[in-house]
């Protein structure tokens, strides 16, 4: 079993698969209605390199909708990319967790949940509620630190594993 | 009505046919007849079903959302642990969400009790001291003395001793609530919410006879908009004094160490600083008495060595405060019963004997259960310790501080234990190289709980490490906070009732609670600036209040010598301590009388129902972090107030989140036609977090609407949604729409560009309702 990035964050009978570049691009393969959610942490640039920025050519690549929750859409702009939506990151996850919901688009729920940029303590919480609130449906947490309340989650790897993790991740969708 | 204790004696009786002599009967309490008009309305004195209705009816718009922190429960039975995920159920039949709201019951019933139990203290103490005759007089100003009591309990306390029937009902309720969490009792997770939404509503009116109590018996301010200006931060304590540091939230041993040092002429000799609430409430009663800060100073302040003696009464203290405290060779004495840290129990041996033994280091502390004594001894012992301790302190000296920073080996375990996970391994790469300003800078974002430390292989005092980087700082930490002024006054809530409930005051924002931020205490500063400029009314109490006080201006102002300390549009209102929080439910509550003459008299469907719909009051708990948190915010939530927590509000495993997208959800009454109409989505939430004060900053705008704003009010309040949106998000809100009933509502300044708005959303006008969830509240009932 991973260690969880926080070590007291201990779960109990559910925690996340460890998962790889490959592993992403697998379930993008497998997504019906994939999303990616892009948190406040994303703003803070890790050895210069932004992760807007990877959430954006992701989201490209990809033709996910992006949700840019707090105050994220600033930095969005800035890149002249378009989120779907502003929201709360909670405001999405409840409805996302709700089976009736239709969608930012109208056309339905989503099956495939992946977040960036998370406060680990937050996300966390948030993971737990599609965890526990909709067994169906799989959540990725795309950041450096091992969640177990994901479905899916990357170890805890170092700033220059991370970045490797997603250059990878960018170049298998090509 | 109210209850008296009652009493018959006879000496001596003697008819025809009985012959009594000396018979005493006491026959408990009798209702008594009062001078109070208003009829009795229809919930006095609710159990803990009486209310359930109404908050069935308020949770099926705002559904409660669900972060479980286990996936198991935690067996506090012996069927278990049992594993809760995946739609599993326990031995005992509770799903995850019931256990979920279960817990949440559990931490709402802890932040009563520990108020509760504050409050039974303070009145049995002072009902001891001055009698249950004592009157409870808040001045001209004052004619409603207490909102809370009057609504929920239904009777109008004179004297401390008619308290007692009000706490006598929180009591009663806290034991059925907890109760309830038994195993095999309550399996709903609704009604498990019900018991936790009632429970904290009694911990709003334990919090209010805990501060009436006190104000009265301390003659603390009572609603005084210019309570002094209290010195602020742990650069104003003077070092060459003896210092008592005290920490917790009950005055009682407080307030006898300020008439100490006033009554012997001390005051030049010893430093009286605090804490936490009891540092503010020390303030309210001697405006001698210094606030270091907030509950995270504990281990920076104590390290710092300037502390000679540390008294310690209740709540949020830390609870190794004996070990913490004798690295730097400071006493401990701890005054109340919730909390004797197992020290020796010296409350009946001689003041003399005590400060010898402490003096001596025979022993580390004491439990000294007699607040009078332990002021004596707390003054005596910090004069004769002083000299001997030489302020020790276990910050590091400049060659020690080199070395533990040395011994980093950048292993990350410290980020990772962090609740914050604050960058301390870039800042110890920084400080092997020579700059130390990343690790001072982590000192204003630090919450001091020393996890870092428990956790280093190395050894290294992380925490004292980050002090000494900060070490220059903190020196200059000089600011200003008002004292706590107590009650929100009648005349303040007839001015400004109108303009609130109207809209044309854009909103109350209370900004309250623990320290436990995100990104540090200037956030809250931040946030406070940002409303009071906008004229909104901010209010504050606890260590939000303190912290707000660490905050300048561009001129080098803070904001409490900025703003004037009234209830009314750009004042910024210090209501006081923990417990003073009641006086923000007690305006709302106010307002609704007051201005819209409801009765309060055991009504509070009908107030809760006001609130919510008229009264643009927003609570922000940016660093909620206790269970009592949890119980204020949930009691707020009761009354119909919303209320934001930061990120970390999500380990409350609970928030109640509208959806604005199902008009079902926002059907209301016209109380004048008795039609059912749809409203916008006015309160959004109940409960929520926000990620980022930005965020927290454009909820609170958009959670200041309510379904009855005039069209001014509500392009006003819609003015100021709108600019901090683009302000901070930096778009245009695309929900505007949703807010505007008709085009009076538009806000002129920005006219085209949300008419362009409307006119893309296909928007179409629609009626101004009166507003309202209960159908019996309707004027004119549909035929």
């Amino acid at each position: 079993m991973n260690m969880p990035y926080n070590i007291a964050n201990v779960r109990g009978a559910l925690t996340a698969t460890v998962m790889t570049p490959n592993t992403v691009v697998n379930l993008i393969k497998h997504a019906e209605r994939p999303i990616l959610i892009v948190e406040s942490n994303a703003l803070k640039a890790v050895d210069d390199k932004s992760p807007i920025d990877f959430a954006i050519e992701f989201a490209k690549k990809t033709e996910m909708p992006v949700v840019a929750t707090a105050h994220t859409m600033k930095a969005f702009l800035e890149r002249e990319f378009e989120a779907a939506a502003v929201m709360g990151v909670a405001d999405i996850t409840n409805r996302i967790i709700d089976p009736e919901w239709k969608g930012l688009d109208g056309k339905g729920g989503y099956d495939v949940i992946f977040y960036l940029g998370g406060l680990y303590y937050f996300q966390t919480q948030i993971l737990s509620s599609i965890k526990h609130g909709a067994t169906s449906i799989k959540s990725v947490s795309l950041d450096r630190s091992y969640d177990p309340n994901a479905t899916f989650s990357f170890g805890n790897l170092t700033v220059d594993e991370w970045s490797a993790a997603l250059e990878e991740i960018l170049t298998l969708l090509k | 009505m109210t209850e008296k204790p009652a009493s018959l004696k006879l000496k001596k009786l003697k008819t025809p046919t009985l012959e009594i002599d000396g018979l005493e009967l006491a026959i408990g309490r009798l209702l008594e007849e009062e001078e109070w008009a208003e009829p009795v309305g229809p919930t006095p004195k609710p159990g803990i079903t009486d209310l359930r209705a109404w908050d069935r009816r308020v949770l099926e718009r705002y559904k409660p959302y669900y972060m479980p922190f286990l996936d198991v429960c935690p067996a506090l039975c012996t069927y278990g642990p049992c594993d809760l995920s995946a739609g599993k159920k326990g031995a005992c039949g509770l799903d995850i969400n019931a256990q979920a709201s279960r817990i949440v019951l559990l931490a709402c019933c802890m932040g009563a009790s520990a108020h509760a139990a504050h409050g039974r203290h303070l009145l049995d103490h002072l009902i001891e001291k001055y009698g249950s005759d004592y009157p409870i007089d808040l001045g001209d100003a004052v004619e409603i003395e207490a909102p809370m009591t009057r609504l929920v309990v239904g009777i109008k306390p004179k004297t401390l001793g008619d308290l007692i029937e009000a706490q006598n009902y929180i009591e009663e309720q806290i034991t059925h609530c907890v109760s309830a969490a038994h195993t095999g009792q309550e399996g709903d997770n609704i009604d498990f919410e019900s018991k936790a939404l009632h429970v904290s509503m009694c911990d709003s009116l334990g919090m209010e006879i805990a501060d009436l109590a006190q104000i009265v018996g301390y003659n603390l301010p009572k609603g005084e908009p210019d309570a002094p200006l209290i010195e602020l931060g742990a650069g104003t304590i003077d070092s060459s004094k003896a210092v008592i540091l005290v920490i917790g939230h009950n005055v009682a041993a407080g307030a006898e160490i300020a008439d100490y040092l006033q009554a012997n002429d001390l005051y030049d000799d010893v430093e009286l600083c605090g804490i936490c609430c009891t540092a503010l409430d020390i303030s309210r009663y001697s405006d001698k008495a210094k606030v270091v800060g907030a509950m995270y100073e504990q281990l920076k302040f104590i390290r710092s060595g300037l502390a000679d003696v540390i008294m310690v009464d209740e709540q949020c203290v830390r609870t190794d405060i004996v070990d913490v405290a004798k690295e730097v060779k400071a006493p401990v004495i701890a005054t109340l019963n919730k909390m004797t840290l197992g020290l020796k129990d010296r409350t009946h041996d001689s003041v003399d004997q005590i400060v010898s033994d402490l003096a001596s280091y025979k022993d580390e502390g004491a439990l000294i259960l007699e607040a009078e004594a332990s002021a004596e001894v707390a003054v005596k012992l910090a004069m004769e310790i002083a000299p001997k301790r030489q302020k020790f302190k276990v910050i590091p000296s400049d060659e020690e501080f080199v070395d533990l920073v040395n011994k980093c080996v950048n292993c990350e375990l410290c980020k990772r234990a962090c609740p914050l996970d604050l960058e301390i391994p870039a800042a110890m790469s920084a400080a092997k190289k020579g700059d130390y300003q990343p690790l001072a800078e982590l000192h204003d974002l630090c919450i001091g709980c020393g996890r870092c430390e428990g956790i280093c292989r190395d050894d290294i005092n992380i925490l004292s490490v980050i002090e000494k980087a900060a070490e220059k700082y903190v020196k200059e930490e000089k600011y200003k906070v008002r004292a706590g002024r107590g009650p929100i006054t009648d005349v303040e809530i007839r001015d400004v009732g109108a303009p609130i409930v109207l809209g044309e005051i854009p909103g109350v924002v209370a900004i309250v609670g623990c320290p436990n931020y995100p990104n540090g205490a200037s956030e809250i500063g931040k946030l406070a600036e940002e409303f009071l400029h906008r004229r909104f009314i901010v209010v504050s109490s606890g260590c939000g209040a303190m912290d707000i006080g660490k905050y300048r201006d561009e001129e080098g102002l803070t904001l409490y010598e900025k703003y004037p300390g009234y209830f009314d549009a750009g004042g910024l209102v210090n209501v006081g301590s923990c417990v003073s929080n009641a006086h923000i439910d007690g305006a709302v509550v106010k307002i609704a009388n007051i201005f819209a003459k409801r009765p309060l008299r055991g009504n509070y469907e009908e107030i809760a129902d006001y609130v919510l719909n008229r009264v643009g009051a927003v609570g922000i708990a940016w660093g909620a972090m206790s269970q009592k948190a949890a119980s204020i915010g949930t009691g707020a939530n009761r009354l119909g107030i919303p209320v934001i927590v930061g990120p970390h509000g999500g380990k409350y495993r609970r928030f109640y989140m509208g959806r604005s997208e199902k008009d079902e959800d926002w059907e209301i009454y016209n109380a004048r036609s008795g039609e059912k109409v749809n409203v916008a989505p006015a309160p959004e939430h109940l409960i929520y977090a926000a990620e980022s004060i930005e965020e927290c900053i454009v909820a609170t705008a958009k959670l200041c609407l309510r379904p009855n704003d005039t069209t001014k009010g509500r392009a006003i309040k819609l003015t100021h949604y709108i600019d901090l949106h683009q302000k901070y998000i930096g778009t245009f809100p695309t929900d505007v729409y949703k807010y505007v009933r008709t085009e009076a509502d538009v806000p002129i300044t920005i006219k085209d560009k949300v008419m362009a708005h409307l006119k893309e959303k296909g928007w179409k006008p629609r009626e101004i309702p009166d507003p309202t969830l209960l159908p019996r509240l309707v004027r004119k009932p549909k035929k």
